[in-house]
């Protein structure tokens, strides 16, 4: 009699753990599921500014930049030129140019 | 005896237990499959990179070699006719969806260097529609289109500089974003 109640005990806590074991093995896929629905929403190339080009091309500025630096080089007046500077500055600080503007300059000497 | 009924007990936990392990294999091989499928289902949002293709194409028309298209200015003024025949001229192809709705828009808009506040000229074609798109900042609304804004300065043979700015905007949500 004693005896059947214990293995009633030992196989009530058995059933328990298969469970609790269930529910953990449950939790975690739906975890990961969950993770690759919220990872293939954000599937985006590459942002078109930054890396889309090589780390190579992007020291030497994109197309659009080297146009600005073509004028910025060969315009003489130097108020002008200043001021060409200044506004590549100002974007490159807003990021809407990726590469450093002294250094691409810096190339052209 | 009891040896006996014992090892049957075993048994039948052990059929049980394999039930249950074939149970939980199939789960697992099932989230798996769903994870991919979602995953591989979802379209890659190429629109941003796609704006900026578009954007350098329109740039590399507009400025030549460093100077100002020499069919867009001559002799200090610009030309309706290349505005008009603009898409002919740079060979851009702008895209329909099934509605026969344009899905791009540009603007290009060219400014004497001393005044960035009013063009001396501009250009823009597309569905202009998207335009207003590209300024809400709801969470929602921001897989609508993409839009990419670029500046850069050039200047005509007689050395005047303008600062050109170019606003290009891309739809096709359907074909980039999950919806």
């Amino acid at each position: 009699m004693l005896n059947y109640k214990k293995n009633k005990t030992a196989q009530v806590g058995d059933t328990i753990s298969w469970i609790i074991a269930t529910v953990v093995i449950l939790v975690v896929l739906f975890l990961f599921v969950f993770a690759t629905s919220l990872l293939s929403e954000g599937k985006t190339l590459i942002t078109a500014k930054q890396g889309v080009f090589s780390d190579e091309i992007s020291s030497h500025g994109n197309l659009i930049l080297m146009k600005s630096i073509y004028v910025y080089s060969s315009i003489g007046n130097p108020t002008i030129k200043n001021e060409i500077y200044n506004n590549l500055k100002k974007w490159e600080n807003e990021k809407e140019n990726p590469a450093d503007i002294d250094a691409v300059i810096n190339n052209l000497k | 005896m009891l040896n006996f009924i014992e090892r049957k007990n075993k048994l039948g936990e052990e059929k049980i237990i394999s039930i249950y392990w074939f149970l939980v294999l199939i789960l697992v091989a099932t989230a798996i499959v769903l994870m991919v499928n979602s995953f591989y289902n979802s379209p890659y949002d190429v629109r941003e990179v796609e704006s900026q293709i578009l954007s350098e194409k329109i740039a590399d028309c507009i400025d030549k070699g460093g100077k100002l298209n020499s069919q867009l200015i001559s002799n200090g003024s610009f030309s309706k006719e290349f505005e008009d025949k603009f898409l002919e001229k740079c060979s851009i192809y702008l895209d329909y969806n099934e509605d026969g709705e344009i899905q791009e828009y540009f603007k290009v808009d060219i400014y004497n260097r001393k005044n960035s506040l009013n063009p001396v000229f501009n250009i823009s074609k597309g569905n202009p529609n998207w335009k207003s798109d590209c300024y809400l900042e709801d969470k929602d609304h921001e897989k609508i289109v993409k839009c990419v804004e670029n500046n850069f300065y050039s200047s005509d043979v007689s050395d005047n500089v303008y600062l050109i700015k170019i606003l290009t905007i891309v739809r096709k949500t359907e074909q980039n974003v999950k919806l």
